[in-house]
Protein backbone atom coordinates (compact mmCIF):
# COMPACT_ATOMS: atom_id res chain seq x y z
CA UNK A 1 0.00 0.00 0.00
CA UNK A 2 1.32 3.39 -1.25
CA UNK A 3 2.20 5.79 1.66
CA UNK A 4 0.13 8.78 1.78
CA UNK A 5 2.93 11.01 1.78
CA UNK A 6 4.51 9.17 -1.09
CA UNK A 7 1.57 9.86 -2.99
CA UNK A 8 1.75 13.29 -1.92
CA UNK A 9 5.63 13.68 -3.21
CA UNK A 10 3.73 12.08 -6.38
CA UNK A 11 1.53 14.89 -6.54
CA UNK A 12 4.15 17.55 -6.07
CA UNK A 13 6.33 16.09 -8.30
CA UNK A 14 3.29 16.32 -10.84
CA UNK A 15 2.27 19.64 -10.20
CA UNK A 16 -1.08 18.56 -8.95
CA UNK A 17 -1.05 20.01 -5.62
CA UNK A 18 -2.82 22.59 -4.37
CA UNK A 19 -1.05 25.82 -2.83
CA UNK A 20 -1.24 24.99 0.57
CA UNK A 21 -0.66 21.10 -0.29
CA UNK A 22 2.46 22.49 -2.18
CA UNK A 23 3.69 24.56 0.53
CA UNK A 24 3.47 22.06 3.14
CA UNK A 25 5.31 19.16 0.90
CA UNK A 26 7.85 21.66 0.68
CA UNK A 27 8.06 22.09 3.84
CA UNK A 28 8.26 18.48 4.36
CA UNK A 29 11.36 17.78 1.96
CA UNK A 30 13.03 20.39 3.06
CA UNK A 31 12.95 19.23 6.70
CA UNK A 32 12.61 15.47 6.78
CA UNK A 33 15.66 13.45 5.19
CA UNK A 34 13.40 10.42 4.42
CA UNK A 35 11.49 13.03 2.60
CA UNK A 36 14.15 14.34 0.93
CA UNK A 37 16.02 11.07 0.11
CA UNK A 38 12.39 9.57 -1.78
CA UNK A 39 11.75 13.14 -3.40
CA UNK A 40 15.25 12.56 -5.03
CA UNK A 41 14.54 9.28 -5.88
CA UNK A 42 11.07 10.05 -7.40
CA UNK A 43 13.22 12.69 -9.99
CA UNK A 44 15.51 10.18 -10.54
CA UNK A 45 13.08 7.61 -11.64
CA UNK A 46 11.10 10.09 -13.78
CA UNK A 47 14.59 10.90 -15.36
CA UNK A 48 14.84 7.28 -16.19
CA UNK A 49 11.75 6.74 -18.21
CA UNK A 50 12.61 9.92 -19.55
CA UNK A 51 15.73 8.93 -20.83
CA UNK A 52 14.71 5.61 -21.43
CA UNK A 53 11.89 6.91 -23.43
CA UNK A 54 14.17 9.14 -25.63
CA UNK A 55 16.71 5.91 -26.01
CA UNK A 56 13.72 3.95 -27.55
CA UNK A 57 12.81 6.68 -29.60
CA UNK A 58 15.97 7.27 -31.58
CA UNK A 59 16.22 3.30 -31.91
CA UNK A 60 12.65 3.20 -33.85
CA UNK A 61 14.07 5.92 -35.97
CA UNK A 62 17.58 4.14 -36.75
CA UNK A 63 15.89 1.12 -37.29
CA UNK A 64 13.68 3.48 -40.22
CA UNK A 65 16.48 4.71 -41.03
CA UNK A 66 18.31 1.30 -41.55
CA UNK A 67 15.76 0.00 -43.71
CA UNK A 68 14.69 2.50 -46.07
CA UNK A 69 18.29 2.98 -47.62
CA UNK A 70 18.03 -0.31 -48.14
CA UNK A 71 15.00 -0.71 -50.42
CA UNK A 72 15.89 3.14 -52.04
CA UNK A 73 19.54 1.77 -52.84
CA UNK A 74 17.99 -1.26 -54.77
CA UNK A 75 15.42 0.93 -56.23
CA UNK A 76 17.94 2.91 -57.37
CA UNK A 77 19.90 0.67 -59.05
CA UNK A 78 17.02 -0.08 -60.52
CA UNK A 79 16.17 2.95 -61.59
CA UNK A 80 19.45 3.76 -62.90
CA UNK A 81 19.33 0.39 -65.05
CA UNK A 82 16.33 1.28 -66.44
CA UNK A 83 17.20 4.56 -67.30
CA UNK A 84 20.35 3.35 -68.69
CA UNK A 85 18.36 0.56 -70.83
CA UNK A 86 16.20 3.50 -71.89
CA UNK A 87 19.12 6.21 -73.01
CA UNK A 88 20.79 3.39 -74.82
CA UNK A 89 17.50 2.09 -76.52
CA UNK A 90 16.72 5.48 -77.45
CA UNK A 91 20.25 6.18 -78.78
CA UNK A 92 20.27 2.78 -80.77
CA UNK A 93 16.76 3.54 -82.09
CA UNK A 94 17.90 7.46 -83.13
CA UNK A 95 21.08 6.09 -84.44
CA UNK A 96 19.11 2.93 -86.36
CA UNK A 97 16.48 5.58 -88.20
CA UNK A 98 18.68 8.39 -88.87
CA UNK A 99 21.82 6.06 -91.14
CA UNK A 100 20.53 5.60 -94.56
CA UNK A 101 22.30 5.20 -97.54
CA UNK A 102 21.33 8.47 -98.69
CA UNK A 103 23.01 9.89 -95.48
CA UNK A 104 25.99 7.70 -95.88
CA UNK A 105 26.31 9.31 -99.41
CA UNK A 106 25.76 12.77 -98.13
CA UNK A 107 28.16 12.94 -95.73
CA UNK A 108 31.14 10.93 -97.35
CA UNK A 109 31.00 11.83 -101.21
CA UNK A 110 33.55 14.60 -102.32
CA UNK A 111 33.96 15.07 -106.26
CA UNK A 112 36.77 13.51 -108.06
CA UNK A 113 39.66 15.85 -108.50
CA UNK A 114 40.82 15.69 -111.87
CA UNK A 115 44.84 16.24 -110.81
CA UNK A 116 46.33 18.14 -113.93
CA UNK A 117 49.52 15.44 -113.98
CA UNK A 118 47.38 12.95 -114.91
CA UNK A 119 46.03 15.03 -117.83
CA UNK A 120 46.84 13.08 -120.40
CA UNK A 121 44.24 15.18 -122.96
CA UNK A 122 42.54 13.49 -125.67
CA UNK A 123 42.19 16.52 -126.95
CA UNK A 124 38.58 15.81 -127.10
CA UNK A 125 37.77 19.20 -124.38
CA UNK A 126 36.17 16.68 -121.89
CA UNK A 127 39.13 17.74 -119.18
CA UNK A 128 38.82 21.25 -119.78
CA UNK A 129 35.22 20.98 -119.51
CA UNK A 130 35.30 19.06 -115.95
CA UNK A 131 38.32 21.50 -114.90
CA UNK A 132 35.44 24.08 -115.72
CA UNK A 133 32.37 22.20 -114.02
CA UNK A 134 30.73 21.87 -116.60
CA UNK A 135 29.33 18.83 -116.64
CA UNK A 136 26.87 18.71 -119.44
CA UNK A 137 29.40 20.23 -121.62
CA UNK A 138 31.48 16.84 -120.23
CA UNK A 139 28.56 14.45 -121.25
CA UNK A 140 28.12 16.22 -124.63
CA UNK A 141 31.54 16.05 -125.26
CA UNK A 142 32.03 12.57 -124.89
CA UNK A 143 28.95 11.37 -126.84
CA UNK A 144 30.60 13.05 -129.56
CA UNK A 145 33.77 11.72 -129.90
CA UNK A 146 34.46 8.68 -131.49
CA UNK A 147 36.94 7.08 -129.52
CA UNK A 148 35.05 6.81 -126.42
CA UNK A 149 38.56 5.60 -124.03
CA UNK A 150 37.94 4.56 -119.99
CA UNK A 151 39.05 8.09 -118.72
CA UNK A 152 36.25 9.74 -120.78
CA UNK A 153 34.06 7.22 -119.44
CA UNK A 154 34.86 7.84 -115.74
CA UNK A 155 34.78 11.87 -116.10
CA UNK A 156 31.63 11.57 -117.71
CA UNK A 157 30.54 9.21 -114.73
CA UNK A 158 31.33 11.94 -112.00
CA UNK A 159 29.67 14.54 -114.35
CA UNK A 160 26.39 12.44 -113.86
CA UNK A 161 26.74 12.12 -110.55
CA UNK A 162 27.42 15.91 -109.87
CA UNK A 163 24.22 16.36 -112.05
CA UNK A 164 22.48 13.62 -109.34
CA UNK A 165 21.75 11.66 -112.43
CA UNK A 166 23.00 8.33 -110.43
CA UNK A 167 21.45 5.50 -112.51
CA UNK A 168 23.60 6.65 -115.27
CA UNK A 169 26.28 6.93 -113.60
CA UNK A 170 26.44 3.71 -111.57
CA UNK A 171 25.86 1.97 -115.57
CA UNK A 172 29.29 4.54 -116.67
CA UNK A 173 31.38 3.03 -113.96
CA UNK A 174 30.77 -0.59 -113.98
CA UNK A 175 31.62 -0.37 -118.12
CA UNK A 176 34.87 1.38 -116.93
CA UNK A 177 35.19 -1.63 -115.00
CA UNK A 178 34.59 -3.93 -117.77
CA UNK A 179 36.15 -2.15 -119.93
CA UNK A 180 39.74 -2.73 -117.78
CA UNK A 181 38.52 -6.31 -117.05
CA UNK A 182 38.60 -6.98 -120.84
CA UNK A 183 41.96 -5.00 -122.02
CA UNK A 184 43.58 -6.20 -118.57
CA UNK A 185 44.16 -2.83 -117.54
CA UNK A 186 43.19 -0.51 -114.62
CA UNK A 187 42.35 2.82 -115.40
CA UNK A 188 40.68 4.90 -113.29
CA UNK A 189 40.00 1.41 -111.77
CA UNK A 190 40.30 2.33 -108.08
CA UNK A 191 37.76 5.40 -108.54
CA UNK A 192 35.31 3.53 -110.61
CA UNK A 193 34.79 0.88 -107.70
CA UNK A 194 35.00 3.49 -104.96
CA UNK A 195 32.50 6.08 -106.99
CA UNK A 196 29.83 3.03 -107.90
CA UNK A 197 29.38 2.11 -104.46
CA UNK A 198 28.73 6.26 -103.57
CA UNK A 199 26.22 5.91 -106.40
CA UNK A 200 24.83 3.06 -105.10
CA UNK A 201 24.93 4.78 -101.59
CA UNK A 202 22.47 7.81 -103.23
CA UNK A 203 20.48 5.47 -105.49
CA UNK A 204 19.35 4.17 -101.59
CA UNK A 205 21.01 0.48 -102.83
CA UNK A 206 22.82 0.09 -99.67
CA UNK A 207 23.53 -3.84 -99.77
CA UNK A 208 25.62 -3.51 -102.94
CA UNK A 209 27.68 -0.10 -102.05
CA UNK A 210 28.14 -1.50 -98.90
CA UNK A 211 29.82 -5.08 -100.27
CA UNK A 212 32.16 -2.32 -102.68
CA UNK A 213 32.98 -0.35 -99.79
CA UNK A 214 34.42 -3.41 -97.65
CA UNK A 215 35.94 -5.23 -100.32
CA UNK A 216 37.96 -1.22 -100.60
CA UNK A 217 38.62 -1.47 -96.88
CA UNK A 218 39.97 -4.66 -96.82
CA UNK A 219 42.40 -3.77 -99.27
CA UNK A 220 45.08 -1.39 -98.07
CA UNK A 221 46.72 -1.05 -101.92
CA UNK A 222 43.53 0.50 -102.63
CA UNK A 223 43.61 3.87 -103.73
CA UNK A 224 40.51 4.84 -101.43
CA UNK A 225 41.22 2.13 -98.44
CA UNK A 226 41.67 5.36 -96.30
CA UNK A 227 39.05 7.12 -97.28
CA UNK A 228 36.63 3.64 -97.11
CA UNK A 229 38.00 3.44 -93.71
CA UNK A 230 36.60 6.62 -92.85
CA UNK A 231 33.12 5.47 -93.43
CA UNK A 232 31.91 3.84 -89.71
CA UNK A 233 31.72 0.05 -90.24
CA UNK A 234 28.45 0.37 -87.83
CA UNK A 235 26.91 3.07 -90.64
CA UNK A 236 27.55 0.27 -92.99
CA UNK A 237 26.50 -2.33 -91.22
CA UNK A 238 23.14 -0.34 -90.24
CA UNK A 239 22.40 0.45 -94.08
CA UNK A 240 23.28 -3.12 -95.17
CA UNK A 241 20.31 -4.58 -92.72
CA UNK A 242 17.99 -2.33 -93.86
CA UNK A 243 18.69 -2.53 -97.41
CA UNK A 244 18.53 -6.45 -96.62
CA UNK A 245 14.61 -5.97 -95.82
CA UNK B 1 20.75 16.21 -68.59
CA UNK B 2 16.67 15.17 -69.03
CA UNK B 3 17.26 11.93 -67.97
CA UNK B 4 19.24 12.85 -65.07
CA UNK B 5 16.10 15.29 -63.92
CA UNK B 6 13.82 12.60 -64.15
CA UNK B 7 15.60 10.13 -62.58
CA UNK B 8 15.88 13.04 -59.62
CA UNK B 9 12.33 13.36 -59.53
CA UNK B 10 11.51 9.77 -59.65
CA UNK B 11 14.22 9.24 -56.34
CA UNK B 12 11.83 11.92 -54.76
CA UNK B 13 8.46 10.46 -55.58
CA UNK B 14 9.94 7.01 -54.48
CA UNK B 15 11.57 8.46 -51.17
CA UNK B 16 7.92 9.62 -50.27
CA UNK B 17 6.24 6.64 -51.46
CA UNK B 18 8.66 4.21 -49.09
CA UNK B 19 8.07 6.91 -46.16
CA UNK B 20 4.49 6.44 -46.92
CA UNK B 21 4.51 2.52 -47.21
CA UNK B 22 6.66 2.65 -43.76
CA UNK B 23 4.14 4.82 -42.06
CA UNK B 24 1.16 2.40 -43.23
CA UNK B 25 3.45 -1.04 -41.59
CA UNK B 26 1.78 0.30 -38.05
CA UNK B 27 2.11 -3.36 -37.06
CA UNK B 28 5.63 -3.45 -37.15
CA UNK B 29 6.96 -2.29 -34.01
CA UNK B 30 10.16 -1.23 -33.43
CA UNK B 31 12.58 -3.78 -31.22
CA UNK B 32 11.72 -1.83 -28.09
CA UNK B 33 8.29 -3.35 -28.33
CA UNK B 34 6.60 -0.06 -27.63
CA UNK B 35 6.72 2.76 -29.58
CA UNK B 36 6.85 5.63 -27.66
CA UNK B 37 6.23 9.45 -28.79
CA UNK B 38 3.75 7.23 -31.02
CA UNK B 39 0.04 7.98 -29.98
CA UNK B 40 -2.80 6.33 -30.88
CA UNK B 41 -0.62 3.79 -32.37
CA UNK B 42 0.26 6.11 -35.15
CA UNK B 43 3.88 5.13 -36.65
CA UNK B 44 6.06 8.20 -36.46
CA UNK B 45 5.61 10.73 -38.87
CA UNK B 46 9.25 10.68 -40.22
CA UNK B 47 10.10 12.60 -43.13
CA UNK B 48 13.25 12.97 -45.31
CA UNK B 49 13.93 16.48 -44.45
CA UNK B 50 17.48 17.88 -43.93
CA UNK B 51 17.39 19.81 -41.30
CA UNK B 52 20.58 22.85 -40.90
CA UNK B 53 21.83 23.14 -37.48
CA UNK B 54 19.33 25.68 -36.21
CA UNK B 55 16.63 24.04 -37.39
CA UNK B 56 17.28 20.78 -35.87
CA UNK B 57 18.19 21.96 -32.79
CA UNK B 58 14.73 24.36 -33.01
CA UNK B 59 12.99 20.94 -33.22
CA UNK B 60 14.33 19.29 -30.87
CA UNK B 61 13.73 21.91 -28.44
CA UNK B 62 9.95 22.01 -29.50
CA UNK B 63 9.98 18.40 -29.75
CA UNK B 64 7.14 18.63 -32.63
CA UNK B 65 9.33 16.94 -35.13
CA UNK B 66 11.55 15.48 -32.81
CA UNK B 67 11.79 11.67 -35.13
CA UNK B 68 12.43 14.22 -38.16
CA UNK B 69 15.28 16.06 -36.47
CA UNK B 70 16.78 12.29 -35.46
CA UNK B 71 16.31 11.08 -39.06
CA UNK B 72 18.19 13.87 -40.01
CA UNK B 73 20.90 13.63 -37.53
CA UNK B 74 21.17 9.68 -39.16
CA UNK B 75 21.54 10.74 -42.56
CA UNK B 76 23.72 13.56 -42.17
CA UNK B 77 26.23 12.57 -39.36
CA UNK B 78 25.84 8.52 -38.88
CA UNK B 79 27.92 7.65 -41.56
CA UNK B 80 31.28 9.82 -40.60
CA UNK B 81 31.14 8.88 -36.71
CA UNK B 82 30.50 5.29 -37.90
CA UNK B 83 33.56 5.45 -39.88
CA UNK B 84 34.92 6.89 -36.69
CA UNK B 85 34.43 4.35 -34.31
CA UNK B 86 35.19 1.25 -36.69
CA UNK B 87 38.39 3.37 -37.42
CA UNK B 88 38.96 3.58 -33.44
CA UNK B 89 38.82 -0.20 -33.28
CA UNK B 90 35.38 -0.46 -33.00
CA UNK B 91 32.57 -2.85 -34.63
CA UNK B 92 30.24 -2.21 -37.14
CA UNK B 93 27.96 -2.81 -33.97
CA UNK B 94 29.47 -0.58 -31.98
CA UNK B 95 29.69 1.93 -34.45
CA UNK B 96 25.44 1.35 -34.05
CA UNK B 97 25.37 1.68 -30.60
CA UNK B 98 27.15 4.38 -30.11
CA UNK B 99 26.28 6.48 -32.72
CA UNK B 100 22.72 6.14 -31.17
CA UNK B 101 23.73 7.02 -27.83
CA UNK B 102 25.52 9.85 -29.11
CA UNK B 103 22.44 11.15 -30.81
CA UNK B 104 20.29 10.46 -26.95
CA UNK B 105 23.06 12.41 -25.39
CA UNK B 106 22.85 15.31 -28.14
CA UNK B 107 19.16 15.80 -27.70
CA UNK B 108 19.35 15.57 -23.94
CA UNK B 109 21.84 17.81 -24.01
CA UNK B 110 19.92 20.04 -26.46
CA UNK B 111 16.44 19.93 -24.18
CA UNK B 112 18.64 20.93 -20.60
CA UNK B 113 19.89 23.72 -22.77
CA UNK B 114 23.73 22.76 -22.31
CA UNK B 115 24.10 23.12 -25.94
CA UNK B 116 24.30 26.35 -26.92
CA UNK B 117 25.79 26.70 -30.48
CA UNK B 118 29.05 27.11 -29.39
CA UNK B 119 30.35 24.83 -32.18
CA UNK B 120 28.32 23.26 -35.24
CA UNK B 121 26.05 20.37 -34.44
CA UNK B 122 28.43 17.78 -36.36
CA UNK B 123 31.33 19.14 -34.44
CA UNK B 124 29.74 18.57 -30.85
CA UNK B 125 28.42 15.14 -32.38
CA UNK B 126 31.93 13.85 -32.97
CA UNK B 127 33.17 15.28 -30.00
CA UNK B 128 29.90 13.51 -28.05
CA UNK B 129 31.23 10.31 -29.67
CA UNK B 130 34.54 10.50 -29.39
CA UNK B 131 33.70 10.75 -25.35
CA UNK B 132 31.59 8.02 -25.14
CA UNK B 133 33.92 5.90 -27.47
CA UNK B 134 36.91 6.21 -24.99
CA UNK B 135 34.82 5.55 -21.81
CA UNK B 136 33.66 2.36 -23.46
CA UNK B 137 36.97 1.31 -24.33
CA UNK B 138 38.37 1.89 -20.97
CA UNK B 139 35.31 -0.07 -19.80
CA UNK B 140 36.66 -2.93 -21.85
CA UNK B 141 39.92 -2.74 -20.68
CA UNK B 142 41.68 -2.15 -24.13
CA UNK B 143 42.47 1.39 -23.74
CA UNK B 144 46.20 1.20 -23.35
CA UNK B 145 47.90 2.90 -26.46
CA UNK B 146 44.73 3.15 -27.68
CA UNK B 147 43.49 5.79 -25.14
CA UNK B 148 46.81 7.53 -26.12
CA UNK B 149 46.13 7.47 -29.56
CA UNK B 150 42.55 8.87 -28.90
CA UNK B 151 44.16 11.96 -27.07
CA UNK B 152 46.97 12.59 -29.35
CA UNK B 153 44.23 12.38 -32.14
CA UNK B 154 42.30 14.75 -31.04
CA UNK B 155 42.28 17.89 -32.32
CA UNK B 156 42.87 21.37 -30.76
CA UNK B 157 40.08 22.85 -31.87
CA UNK B 158 37.91 19.54 -30.87
CA UNK B 159 35.41 20.35 -27.83
CA UNK B 160 35.43 18.95 -24.16
CA UNK B 161 32.28 17.59 -23.49
CA UNK B 162 33.05 15.34 -20.69
CA UNK B 163 31.83 18.06 -18.12
CA UNK B 164 28.42 18.19 -19.82
CA UNK B 165 27.97 14.28 -20.12
CA UNK B 166 27.04 12.52 -16.92
CA UNK B 167 28.06 8.87 -15.97
CA UNK B 168 26.78 6.73 -18.84
CA UNK B 169 27.10 3.98 -16.40
CA UNK B 170 24.00 5.58 -14.47
CA UNK B 171 22.33 6.25 -17.89
CA UNK B 172 22.87 2.58 -18.79
CA UNK B 173 21.59 1.61 -15.63
CA UNK B 174 18.22 3.20 -16.01
CA UNK B 175 17.75 1.21 -18.92
CA UNK B 176 18.04 -1.99 -17.18
CA UNK B 177 15.56 -0.71 -14.10
CA UNK B 178 13.11 0.78 -16.89
CA UNK B 179 13.33 -2.75 -18.25
CA UNK B 180 12.32 -4.40 -15.19
CA UNK B 181 8.72 -2.68 -15.02
CA UNK B 182 6.36 -4.79 -16.54
CA UNK B 183 4.57 -3.49 -20.10
CA UNK B 184 1.67 -1.22 -18.77
CA UNK B 185 3.70 0.65 -15.78
CA UNK B 186 6.35 0.98 -18.93
CA UNK B 187 3.92 2.38 -21.04
CA UNK B 188 1.78 4.62 -18.46
CA UNK B 189 4.74 6.46 -17.08
CA UNK B 190 6.19 7.10 -20.13
CA UNK B 191 2.68 8.21 -22.05
CA UNK B 192 2.76 10.57 -19.31
CA UNK B 193 6.29 11.70 -17.75
CA UNK B 194 7.23 11.72 -21.73
CA UNK B 195 4.75 12.20 -23.81
CA UNK B 196 3.08 14.55 -21.02
CA UNK B 197 -0.50 13.50 -22.27
CA UNK B 198 -3.16 14.30 -19.40
CA UNK B 199 -5.12 11.81 -17.61
CA UNK B 200 -7.75 11.83 -19.24
CA UNK B 201 -5.77 11.20 -22.95
CA UNK B 202 -4.18 8.37 -20.76
CA UNK B 203 -7.61 6.88 -20.66
CA UNK B 204 -7.44 6.43 -24.70
CA UNK B 205 -4.58 4.34 -24.69
CA UNK B 206 -4.39 2.05 -21.80
CA UNK B 207 -7.51 -0.28 -20.38
CA UNK B 208 -8.70 1.62 -17.26
CA UNK B 209 -12.18 2.74 -16.27
CA UNK B 210 -11.53 6.30 -14.91
CA UNK B 211 -8.57 8.75 -14.05
CA UNK B 212 -8.39 7.72 -10.45
CA UNK B 213 -7.76 4.42 -11.45
CA UNK B 214 -5.24 5.83 -13.97
CA UNK B 215 -3.79 8.30 -11.35
CA UNK B 216 -3.79 5.24 -8.22
CA UNK B 217 -1.95 3.06 -11.15
CA UNK B 218 0.69 5.48 -11.54
CA UNK B 219 1.59 5.83 -7.75
CA UNK B 220 2.30 2.19 -7.98
CA UNK B 221 4.41 1.73 -10.48
CA UNK B 222 6.35 5.02 -9.49
CA UNK B 223 6.57 3.83 -5.90
CA UNK B 224 7.78 0.40 -7.54
CA UNK B 225 10.33 2.37 -9.68
CA UNK B 226 12.08 4.10 -7.33
CA UNK B 227 12.27 1.10 -4.78
CA UNK B 228 14.10 -0.69 -7.76
CA UNK B 229 16.39 2.77 -8.43
CA UNK B 230 16.79 2.66 -4.48
CA UNK B 231 18.25 -1.46 -4.80
CA UNK B 232 20.70 -0.51 -7.62
CA UNK B 233 24.07 0.65 -6.43
CA UNK B 234 25.21 3.32 -8.69
CA UNK B 235 21.81 4.68 -8.86
CA UNK B 236 21.65 4.86 -5.15
CA UNK B 237 25.45 6.21 -5.08
CA UNK B 238 24.13 9.13 -7.41
CA UNK B 239 21.61 9.71 -5.21
CA UNK B 240 23.31 9.89 -1.94
CA UNK B 241 25.78 11.44 -3.38
CA UNK B 242 23.48 14.72 -4.09
CA UNK B 243 21.61 13.79 -0.84
CA UNK B 244 24.42 14.12 1.45
CA UNK B 245 25.49 17.31 -0.18
CA UNK B 246 21.87 19.01 0.37
CA UNK B 247 21.56 17.32 3.83
CA UNK B 248 18.85 18.78 5.15
CA UNK B 249 18.46 19.02 9.34
CA UNK B 250 15.50 17.38 10.79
Amino acid sequence: MPNQSDNQLIDYLDNHLSEQDRLEVEQLIHTNQDAYEQWRYLQLSVEAVEYTALYNQVGAVKAQYQKRPAIVRRMRFVLTAAAAFIIVLGLAAYKYTSTTAIALYENNYAPYNLNTSRSIDAGNGIDDAYRSKNWPAVIAAFNNTAEKDTRGLFLTAMSQMELKQYADAAKNFEQVQANNALTGSDDFQDEAEFYQAMSYLALNRGQEAVTILEKIRNDQTHLYYERANRISGLNLKIVASKSGR
Amino acid sequence: MLFYVIINQSFIILHRKVGTSSRQQKSALPVTGYPPAFTNNNWPMVNGKMFSDIDLVSAIRTGDQLNSAILSIYRQYSNTISSFIVNNSGTSQDAEDIFQETVVTFIDLVKKDKYRGEAGVKTFLVSIARHIWLNELKKRERSGAREKLFEHNREQSELDVSHLIADREVKQQFRAVIGKLGEPCRKLLTLFYYENLSMKELLDHLPYENEQVVRNKKYKCLQQLTVWMKQHPVIARLANHNTKSNAQPK
